[in-house]
């Protein structure tokens, strides 16, 4: 699974390319790529579109880089969850936990309020 | 992906209920109580639900999210029921955290905006008691809804007695929304000359602002400047007339001298000449009066000279 980021309205957009699945195999590697922007970016908003399933490791991940986020003092927003990546968060309440919004402007949106207010 | 999602959303359903064993009783104890303490702090609250989520989720097995098997152990499903247990109370707790952070930021809003606005109306009464001019706040009957000590003092009547005073007797000589002069009558007795401005006010029961100062010395002054302008262009007028009235004057003594000397051995005319000569002299002493008058330059100097009983003129020159 490839990391891709692009600079949009003082957020990085973070894409999750190649593989479509957040598992154990790509978990390390996909929890290392957004790590190393986390320094770089203000804020950042993981686009999770390309990721049709994740199991508990794909979860771990997005735990994992969340909790980093907020201990750097940045934000990180997801979104572009597909309906079988929104039903095993649903079903683990991470949807009322993470920041997650339905829309990449919505993202973007909450993703620069986090970095006005931690600026 | 041959996803099974009643099997997921129900996943933990062909277990039936699972009872925790006592160590993790006493471990999500020691959570609540930890989560109690930091309850007032959203985001050491939120990095502790992280925190133990994480540990949770560690530890739950890589098959028990997957839709097409679920949990297949017993201790796979007890571990998920407990994560997503927990997950829901984190979330509400984390709901009510942000719920209770809002209500604290609107409340040190509220309090700050209070702040502001005591101080504001602190500087607004101190400005009002330093002031000279009496502001009364009035309500749509006149009657008297907030006064300053200036108010009290000009218009006489006791600080405690002015709220619910009516205004609008004394009110009725200036229009609303005008500015004008009243004649107080002090209730102690005596009358005092007011300048008045009222304006309206849109701010819920006050319906206006009337401010008012006490004129009546100043008004003296003005009268006082005024008199004295007008000595003073009397005084002007003196100067030039004594100055034009003295060069005919000390020609007609002159001549009427070389008459007298002229008209020896006529004594009727002699009599006549004398009589205009006295005439001259008396002006001429007026003359010197007017001029010392002019000199000293003094209003009261001028008021007395014009009221002073003088010989009738009409004597002047008779034979």
């Amino acid at each position: 699974m490839r990391i891709e980021h692009e600079q949009r309205d003082g957020a990085w957009v973070v894409r999750l390319a190649g593989d479509t699945v957040l598992d154990a195999a790509s978990a390390k590697q996909v929890r290392e790529g957004i790590l190393a922007l986390l320094d770089r970016a203000p804020a950042i908003v993981v686009d999770l579109e390309s990721v049709a399933f994740l199991d508990s490791a794909g979860v771990g991940v997005l735990v994992s880089v969340f909790k980093r986020a907020r201990l750097a003092r940045r934000r990180l927003v997801f979104t572009g969850l597909q309906p079988e990546v929104r039903r095993v968060l649903d079903l683990v309440r991470l949807t009322e936990i993470l920041e997650v919004r339905p829309d990449l402007a919505g993202a973007l949106r909450a993703a620069q309020r986090g970095a006005s207010t931690q600026a | 992906m041959d996803a099974n999602p009643s099997r997921l959303d129900l996943g933990l359903q062909p277990w039936g209920h699972v009872e925790p064993d006592l160590a993790d009783l006493c471990r999500i104890h020691g959570l609540s109580i930890e989560l109690i303490e930091c309850s007032e702090d959203l985001d050491a609250l939120l990095d502790r639900l992280l925190d133990e989520y994480e540990s949770r989720l560690e530890a739950l097995p890589v098959e028990a999210l997957d839709p097409r098997s679920g949990p297949t152990t017993l201790e796979g499903a007890k571990k998920l029921r407990a994560l997503v247990m927990f997950a829901a109370q984190a979330a509400a707790l984390k709901a009510r955290a942000e719920a209770a952070a809002v209500l604290r930021r609107k409340q040190a809003q509220l309090e700050a905006a209070w702040r502001t606005a005591e101080q504001a109306r602190r500087q607004l009464d101190a400005v009002l008691g330093a002031v000279d001019h009496g502001v009364l706040v009035l309500d749509r009957a006149g009657r008297v809804l907030q006064a300053n000590p200036a108010a009290a003092r000009l218009t006489g009547v006791c600080p405690e007695d002015l709220p619910g005073w009516d205004a609008s007797a004394w009110l009725g000589s200036v229009g609303r929304g005008q500015d004008g002069e009243y004649r107080h009558r002090r209730p102690g007795g005596g009358e005092r000359l007011w300048w008045v401005s009222r304006r309206d006010l849109q701010e819920g029961e006050a319906a206006e602002v009337v401010v008012f100062a006490d004129v009546t010395n100043r008004h003296e002054a003005i009268e006082r400047r005024h008199r004295l302008e007008r000595l003073h262009a009397i005084l002007q007028t003196l100067g030039v007339l004594s100055h034009k009235i003295n060069n005919p004057l000390t020609a007609v003594l002159g001549r009427a001298q070389l008459l007298e000397a002229r008209l020896q051995g006529d004594e009727e005319a002699v009599r006549a000449v004398r009589a205009i000569a006295e005439g001259a002299r008396r002006i001429a002493e007026l003359v010197r009066e007017m001029v010392r008058v002019v000199r000293e330059g003094r209003g009261e100097t001028v008021e007395a000279w014009l009221r002073a009983e003088r010989p009738p003129w009409s004597g002047v020159g008779d034979p």
